[in-house]
């Protein structure tokens, strides 16, 4: 297992995986406040000049507050942060499938679970720690830039609870990468079912029973975890464990090297 | 080592296997023949247990294809066509991962100088080239030891130097006391290796022979004639040997003449025949029936 860990570490670091992961995530957790606070102001003094406003007028309008700076970056982390990882991290099982790299590992007897769950262990740990880093950064950033408003533990409740979701999207991309065998296909449905998971059980009003919950107990920054939490997070966990028998148990069904694949 | 029963794999509607039955002794290298499209492959990937039979009885290394769940279980060394590596590995950690083994037991150092790869074990798979992938494709299936390897195709895309390079590696699996099955439709690599083969065609077994055995069972010898200078090939003399009972053809070309004859051990007929005619011979030899022959005459009767 320990060897399994260690190229998954070799390759989320020599295929760059882990830069774009965490300069995409701190790019948008740095240039949220970036544009609360100095652009968007000045685009909308530009338009309202016409008008006779004022920039405090502007000011006034906007909540232009940390809270509101980290909240919106938090949305920011679900609508692109999504996609960000869902692309960067399609191939994580589809590409050994669809290149055979997994031959060789399976006739000197590497094992499916083993291989799942060291991907697991390794991007698992990696997108737990990239939304609580991008989070602190944001926190600090947007501090210096308005007030701190908020103490650090709702941030690091904020960014473990973001951190436990994506273990959701990441079993939903190993799951997908199984049976679809193809990384692009993957990250599509992927996609499809964080989204689809998101809008209809916000829809059907249930959302604060499923991983989508998580996201939005996030942004509320509450310091610390409440027990309306128990729901989401056990829900995650089975939905999580799901998917991970089910990719387990469609890579024993696959027939490998064959040219129909 | 190798049992296969009445083996049969469908496509999608497409048979690519037969009901084809196979035998491979231990400590032999077995040559597996066949055009491209026979089902070499395909038996291959069901052999290495990467593949599930739709029908049929297998048993690698004394177990039962249908009663394993995991291609590692069969413990045999396999090389795909096309081994494919993680091009941002190492060979050293490549092979470090696939035995489970960090280089402490020094077994990996071993397999590094015994494919030759000692030196550009630090560089990047991805930057090797596919005689070196192929040789680290072999080292990989020596990794744990096993005592069967099956190789697809593992010399075919190979330049004459890699060729031989991974036939190197392959004799000295045998010697090595290990039992070889690799397919391939190179047939010089078969004769220069091979002590049996098993030929394919359309997804069934044509023939399983001995290769020595195959060489002088099938084949009509061919006596390879060149008269000196002095006497020239004239019409009679060739239709004098036509004649000979136990002469098949005689075919001319401007030095020399070839006669093709029922069966081994005519040459002092021939010789006797030559005297008489006062024939003198610059060079006079028993042709090595080519297994190439054999294949395409195979292939022609099918």
């Amino acid at each position: 297992m320990r060897l399994a860990i260690k190229k998954e570490l070799r390759y989320a670091l020599r295929t760059g995986r882990i830069i774009i992961l965490l300069a995409s995530f701190l790019f948008f957790a740095l240039l949220t406040p970036v544009m609360l606070n100095v652009v968007l102001p000045q685009v909308l003094s530009s338009q309202f000049a016409e008008q006779d406003t004022q920039a405090q007028d502007v000011s006034d309008i906007m909540d232009m507050t940390q809270i509101g700076c980290i909240q919106s970056y938090m949305g920011d982390v679900f609508e692109i942060g999504i996609i960000i990882i869902s692309f960067t991290l399609c191939g994580l099982l589809a590409s050994e499938i669809q290149d055979n790299t997994l031959v060789l590992p399976l006739c000197s007897g590497k094992r499916f679970g083993r291989i799942v769950g060291a991907k697991l262990l390794v991007f698992g740990i990696l997108l737990l720690l990239i939304p609580v880093v991008s989070l602190l950064a944001d926190y600090i950033y947007s501090g210096f830039l308005f007030d701190y408003e908020i103490g650090i533990l709702p941030i690091l409740c904020g960014g473990l609870l973001q951190g436990i979701y994506m273990q959701f999207l990441l079993a939903c991309l190993l799951m997908w990468g199984a049976f679809m065998r193809k990384p692009i296909p993957a990250g599509f449905l992927t996609l499809a079912t964080a989204y689809g998971v998101h809008f209809i059980t916000s829809l059907l009003q249930i959302q604060q029973w499923t991983p989508s919950g998580l996201l939005v107990e996030a942004q509320r920054l509450a310091p610390g975890f409440t027990p309306s939490l128990l729901i989401p997070l056990a829900v995650s966990v089975l939905a999580i464990a799901l998917m991970i028998f089910f990719t387990v148990s469609q890579l024993k069904r696959i027939e490998w090297n064959t040219r129909t694949t | 080592m190798i049992v296969v029963d009445c083996l049969k794999k469908d496509f999608k509607g497409f048979q690519a296997l037969k009901g084809l039955d196979m035998h491979v002794e231990p400590g032999e290298i077995y040559g597996f023949i066949g055009q491209n499209g026979a089902g070499k492959s395909t038996a291959i990937n069901i052999l290495a247990g990467l593949s599930r039979p739709t029908a049929g009885r297998c048993i690698v290394n004394g177990q039962d294809i249908a009663d394993t769940n995991h291609p590692g279980d069969l413990k045999i060394g396999y090389l795909p066509e096309d081994p494919k590596f993680y091009s941002w590995m190492t060979a050293r950690e490549t092979l470090e991962y696939l035995s489970d083994d960090e280089g402490k037991s020094g077994r990996v150092l071993e397999i590094l100088r015994w494919t030759g790869l000692a030196d550009a074990s630090n560089r990047r798979v991805g930057g090797y080239s596919r005689g070196m992938k192929q040789r680290l494709g072999i080292g990989a299936a020596l990794i744990r030891n096993p005592k069967l390897f099956i190789f697809d195709e593992p010399s075919s895309a190979l330049d004459p130097e890699g060729r031989s390079e991974v036939l190197r590696l392959i004799e000295d699996l045998k010697r090595m006391g290990k039992t070889v099955l690799f397919s391939t439709h190179i047939l010089d690599d078969v004769e220069r290796i091979c002590d049996r083969i098993g030929m394919i065609s359309a997804g069934q077994m044509v023939f399983e022979k001995k290769l020595a055995f195959l060489q002088t069972e099938n084949a009509q010898p061919v006596y390879d004639v060149t008269p000196s200078c002095l006497t020239p090939i004239n019409a009679s003399l060739l239709d004098g040997l036509q004649q000979l009972a136990g002469v098949v053809s005689v075919t001319e070309s401007s030095t020399s003449f070839s006669v093709r004859v029922m069966k081994n051990s005519f040459a002092g007929q021939l010789m006797r025949f030559l005297a008489e005619h006062e024939i003198n011979v610059d060079y006079f030899a028993l042709r090595k029936t080519r297994l190439e022959d054999l294949f395409l005459q195979e292939v022609n009767m099918k």
